[in-house]
């Protein structure tokens, strides 16, 4: 079911990165931390984090059509997948 | 951190004889059907990361079989979008840093890879009508001295010993269409000269890593190994095949209790244990 509410989008991204990093106990991401900077999004993790966005945002995404900016921030990914939605 | 040792230049030697013995035209190397065969299927059973999974018990054997065929083209898009990434790397570097007669090899392993790509692609657009996208993408990150030469092979390597590991059982799978079961061997045999060559190079660039990492340095490189097989064998459970049973369930859902059963647990652990076998061996895995 694509969701579109922001402030629901930017929820489910946090947990989604909270989960993908088990390893560090306190993840505080704001809307506007990089979280490629920070080391919260890798390469590596790049494929699950894109099949995640297509399942909540009932999108195909194509990796040769996104600039890694796209993923920088959580207002970012918003703006990029989720804005037209709304 | 070039390597260059004597043992190196003797296998890269022999791998350009057998090559060069091996050397085919993909375009004619085939017998392609017209049309996708009806009376087998494209990917052994096993190997669907489906299999084990309760809906497999409700499919018709319609479904089953384009289950089958979408795995197959998934197996093969894979493939090709490694090779793209695998191709890049191996032109930069011919006739650089390594001794001639790698750079030879090199070619050989090229030419290879190029050949495959033509035969994937092929079988992917005639029986399946599409290749899938890939999903990588690279952020830039600083790396320490000689880490991207080592991570380059050692993560080819990977790729490949995980491939060998579909390539070998398709490839002797009485159940399976006669063309994808060629194609596999192809691939075998193939790979297996790559994987050889591999393993003894990146054996050697670990060796000589000493003198660049510390024991720190190892460990995240390590764990980034960890982290390259895990990602590259979880692609292998693409939601985009499952799109092509048209089921209630949504295919994101189904692939995340596909990574869940224990069929897929047990089929992972299979499919990745040569690579942590020889990772372990050459001192990169300190354990499991």
């Amino acid at each position: 079911m694509p969701a579109a509410d922001r402030q629901y989008v930017l929820q489910r991204l946090r947990t989604w990165l909270v989960r993908a990093n088990p390893e560090i106990a306190d993840i505080a991401v704001d809307s506007r931390t990089d979280i490629i900077e920070a080391r919260l999004l890798e390469s590596l993790q790049v494929v699950e984090f894109i099949l995640f966005l297509e399942a909540e945002s009932g999108r195909t995404i194509l990796s040769e059509s996104l600039d890694p900016n796209d993923l920088r921030t959580l207002d970012s990914i918003y703006s990029r997948f989720f804005a037209e939605l709304a | 951190m070039a390597p260059s040792s004597e043992r190196l230049q003797r296998a890269s030697t022999r791998l350009i004889a057998r090559s060069i013995r091996a050397y085919s035209n993909p375009h004619s190397l085939f017998d392609w059907p017209s049309s996708a065969p009806l009376n087998a299927l494209a990917m052994s059973e096993a190997l669907l990361p489906l299999s084990g999974h309760k809906i497999m018990a409700t499919l018709s054997d319609e479904q089953r079989w384009r289950l089958a065929l979408f795995e197959a083209v998934n197996f093969f898009s894979l493939n090709i979008a490694g090779e793209r990434e695998l191709m890049c790397g191996l032109a930069a570097r011919l006739y650089t840093t390594l001794p001639v007669n790698v750079s030879r090899y090199l070619q050989h392993f090229l030419h290879e890879e190029n050949a495959h790509t033509v035969v994937f692609a092929r079988f992917c657009l005639d029986y399946g009508g599409r290749i899938y996208p890939d999903r990588q993408l690279r952020f830039p990150r600083v790396l320490r001295p000689g880490e991207e030469e080592f991570l380059f092979f050692a993560r080819v390597l990977i790729f490949e010993e995980i491939a060998h590991f579909y390539n070998k059982r398709v490839a002797g799978d009485d159940g399976v269409w006669r063309i994808a079961r060629d194609i596999h061997r192809y691939h075998a045999e193939d790979e297996s000269r790559h994987i050889a060559f591999g393993r003894l190079l990146v054996g050697e660039m670990w060796e000589r890593s000493m003198e660049l990492w510390t024991a720190d340095d190892q460990k995240c490189i390590a764990g980034y190994l960890k982290r390259y097989i895990a990602a590259t064998v979880s692609s292998y459970v693409n939601p985009t095949v499952y799109e092509s049973l048209r089921g209630d369930e949504a295919p994101s859902v189904l692939r995340d209790e596909v990574l869940a059963s224990s069929h897929w647990t047990a089929l992972a652990a299979e499919s990745t244990r040569s690579a942590y076998v020889w990772l372990k061996k050459i001192g990169v895995f300190s354990e499991r």
